[in-house]
């Protein structure tokens, strides 16, 4: 009991936010595949496509998507999601996500910043739904609103990287994905190789689609917080649904409330941490946590799990 | 029980329930897909130049004795003068197996287009051999 008492007085004392960047920056380098390891069969828990050359793991919503169009259960991408929610709800989209990272970056530009309403959320569930689940079950993976097709994380880290290589490798006249030798070495089906056959290779540029949704997303995250995050981000709609019984979760205090509405003014998110402290627009950032009345728990820590101060407007 | 075994019992659940789904589809869940093989087979070739098969040495036509007289024995111009071999040739055949791919190298093949579904339902891997697409289609 003792140890519950210190641990939660550690978490209330300590301002875990400003020691985000650096966290964020040690994930991002997880990500990227800092061994060579290429873990494609493994399922990551965030939002950072398969594509990358960088790429450590399998992105989730890329495995949801494309089982979906398979018609198969992913087993391994439901169980993923599933257990990193159950345990700390989204504290991954705040702490490890990538692009999340990138936007938060974005957001430090010194410009006048506006918040969405809180119920623009909702729209994550209808792109998880829709476009994540339902066009590639119905359609399969070619169709053109198949989720991977516009996901601006997919076209900044995958196919943006990916056809710069092509391009240039044509310039330098070495096909993709082989050494200079390998490209010299006569084919193995015994054919000759036409000398225009890797420079006349067709380059799939990325679509005019996939470059406006990135550059529109970029471009609104430099005027308000995380707008892929809090408006459109499937991932980020099934790890908020985790928020409301992940083992770590944020607490708010009543007992502790002057009325301040510090909490409410430091939240970029747009939430209200007095009336319901883990929103569904929450990535848990803790930026909330410098006022005294919210604190990070887990369900073993005293208390209540919960509070809030409906009265306060 | 005390509030705090209570509050933590539906998140653990879920997180056993988590972790028995990554373990089924790690080590159980497998699905059947078409695979294509290519294998080299070495396979004989007519010579242009051999003779008609009513003609080759070993043909009925060659093994009738003259006039249908059997005590003439064989007839007089024997086996052929020449015997042209066959040509070996090599060719690569393509033969469509179905194989179940464990969930592990699903996701790894999905991840580059590798697995497509068919009209009639089935999935096939779009690759043969061990070495898949390099890049993801989209």
């Amino acid at each position: 009991m003792a140890s519950m008492a210190k641990q939660k007085s550690f978490f209330h004392r300590a301002k875990l936010a400003r020691w985000r960047l650096w966290v964020q920056l040690g994930f991002l380098l997880a990500w990227l595949d800092p061994l060579l390891m290429r873990m494609q069969s493994v399922c990551g828990p965030v939002f950072h496509c398969y594509s990358c050359p960088l790429a450590t793991f399998a992105c989730p919503i890329g495995v949801l998507a494309q089982f979906s169009a398979l018609h198969v259960i992913p087993w391994i991408a439901l169980g993923t999601l599933l257990a990193v929610g159950a345990a700390v709800g989204s504290f991954v989209c705040g702490w490890a996500c990538p692009f999340g990272f990138l936007q938060d970056l974005l957001a430090r530009a010194a410009l006048p910043k506006f918040s969405l309403p809180a119920w623009t959320g909702v729209f994550r569930y209808l792109v998880l739904i829709a476009l994540v689940l339902a066009v590639p079950y119905w359609y399969g993976e070619a169709h053109e609103l198949f989720f991977c097709r516009l996901c601006p994380a997919g076209t900044l880290e995958g196919a943006i990287p990916n056809t710069a290589q092509l391009v240039l490798s044509r310039q330098v006249g070495v096909l993709p994905g082989a050494t200079e030798a390998e490209s010299a070495a006569p084919d193995p089906t015994g054919r000759d190789a036409a000398p225009e056959e890797g420079a006349g290779q067709e380059i799939p540029w990325p679509s005019r689609t996939r470059i406006a949704i990135l550059a529109a997303v970029l471009a609104a995250a430099l005027v308000t917080w995380r707008p892929w995050c809090t408006l459109l981000c499937p991932l980020g709609a099934i790890y908020a649904v985790c928020n409301r019984f992940s083992m770590v979760f944020m607490r708010f205090h009543p007992d502790r409330c002057r009325d301040c509405k510090v909490c409410r003014s430091l939240c970029r998110g747009g939430e209200r941490p007095e009336r319901r402290v883990d929103g569904l627009r929450c990535v848990r950032c803790m930026e909330c946590q410098q006022c005294q009345a919210v604190s990070v728990a887990t369900v073993f820590s005293p208390g209540e799990a919960t509070g809030s101060r409906p009265e306060i407007q | 029980m005390s509030t705090a075994i209570r509050r933590a019992i539906f998140p653990l659940l879920l997180l056993l329930g988590a972790v028995a789904s990554i373990h089924y589809g790690a080590a159980y869940h497998s699905v059947p897909v078409l695979v294509e093989q290519e294998e080299e087979v070495e396979i004989d070739v007519p010579n242009p130049f051999a003779l008609p098969p009513g003609l080759a040495p070993d043909s009925p036509l060659a093994q009738t004795p003259p006039f249908g007289d059997p005590s003439l024995g064989p007839p007089p111009f024997g086996p052929a003068p020449f015997e042209v071999p066959a040509i070996k040739q090599v060719v690569t055949r393509v033969t469509q197996t179905t194989k179940e791919m464990p969930e592990p190298a699903l996701i790894r093949d999905v991840t580059v287009g590798g697995v497509v579904r068919l009209a009639s339902g089935e999935l096939k891997r779009t690759y043969s051999g061990d070495q898949g697409p390099s890049l993801c289609p989209t």
